[in-house]
């Protein structure tokens, strides 16, 4: 079951690949707005994808012409490694900080 | 404000209902059993007869003591960023703790007199203060060496920004890029400032410091609220400084 569905799932992915790419490339050649509404990437519900505001997919925005310095893409990386582990753990501050306040301890006695 | 505490037990009658009921303590004027103390002329309310409900009373408190340590040993076990010093520190505490809270237990259950295990069973919670005190240490040291942890993570990632905003060419994205950068350092060095201290501090109080020292520890908490601010502003300059080079 689970190799049928990653296959399902590698499956889809390259058909999603191929749909974007062709919407992408549809856009050059004047299609109409909101052509890329077919897409499996596009549920219907995204008002610029409807309104054909000319969103660009993310793959036709990953082949934009400028490509990054060494020095902006080993920021990029460091940035992104910096995010994702202090972003946890300031949630995992807020966590502790809002347990830290002291309650009563009452008397056993009574 | 607990009258049965402050109030002394001998008083009784009119004079007493009238005075409870101007301070509008209204449920301690229906609570009519007399309250044991370990002091004075009270002990003389503490009849035998209520030793097995004192001694009840004590294990209640032991055993919900005892699961709190489990609950804290739980959370400190989740942590991944407390120092190894500090989780020593409090893995011994709850040791100790939850061995001296059952030798107190077993001190109260062996009393034969009312007034000696009020005595004794009091020092559950002076002897202790899990809830005023071990609880709040735990989740200080654990928010501070995490927050440190955080704080060091985003400063590793300073010195490579700053290679990268020296190398744009559009002056705009540069001043804004720089400005991002800029807030970030103060924002790490304002959470790095606030939580020097907090989790040592925090570790060298003890029960007999309570309640004296319940200022110090709110004192702590606000510190690491000052951090915990600044991180999630350091955060946010991270993810916008992410994406001004991402349109370089």
């Amino acid at each position: 079951m689970r190799t049928n569905s990653l296959r399902r799932t590698g499956a889809a992915a390259l058909a999603v690949a191929a749909i974007v790419s062709t919407a992408g490339c549809s856009r050059h050649v004047g299609a109409p707005p909101g052509a890329n509404q077919g897409s499996p990437a596009n549920t219907g519900t995204s008002a610029a994808g409807a309104a054909g505001s000319g969103s660009v997919p993310a793959a036709a925005a990953a082949a934009a012409p400028s490509q990054p310095t060494g020095a902006t893409a080993a920021a990029a990386a460091a940035l992104a490694t910096a995010i994702d582990r202090a972003g946890a753990a300031v949630s995992g501050t807020g966590t502790d900080l809002s347990a830290s306040a002291g309650t009563p301890e009452g008397d056993p006695t009574k | 404000m607990n009258l049965r505490r402050t109030l002394p037990l001998t008083v009784a009658g009119t004079s007493l209902a009238l005075l409870v009921t101007a301070t509008g303590a209204v449920p301690a004027l229906a609570d009519t059993t007399p309250s044991p103390s370990p002091t004075g002329s009270s002990a003389q309310t503490c009849s035998p007869a209520r030793l097995s409900y004192v001694q009840a009373r004590v294990n209640a408190a032991v055993q919900a003591r005892e699961l709190t340590i489990t609950q804290l040993i739980r959370v400190l076990a989740a942590r991944t960023h407390v120092t190894d010093g500090h989780r020593g520190t409090l893995s011994g505490t709850y040791t100790a703790d939850v061995s001296g809270l059952r030798s107190a237990d077993a001190q109260v259950q062996a009393d034969t007199t009312c007034t000696q295990a009020v005595t004794d069973g009091r020092t559950v919670v002076t002897s202790f203060r899990v809830y005023l005190l071990l609880a709040p240490q735990t989740h200080l040291v654990a928010a501070a060496d995490t927050g440190t942890f955080a704080a060091v993570q985003l400063a590793a990632a300073e010195p490579k920004a700053q290679a990268a905003i020296d190398a744009l060419t559009d002056p705009t994205t540069k001043a804004a890029a720089q400005a991002k950068l800029d807030d970030l350092k103060t924002q790490v060095s304002t959470a790095q400032s606030d939580l020097a201290g907090v989790a040592d501090g925090a570790l060298a109080l003890v029960p007999a410091n309570i309640p004296a020292a319940e200022p110090t520890l709110a004192g702590y908490r606000a510190k690491v609220s000052s951090a915990h601010a600044a991180l999630a502003q350091a955060v946010a300059d991270a993810k916008a400084l992410r994406s001004l080079l991402g349109q370089a």
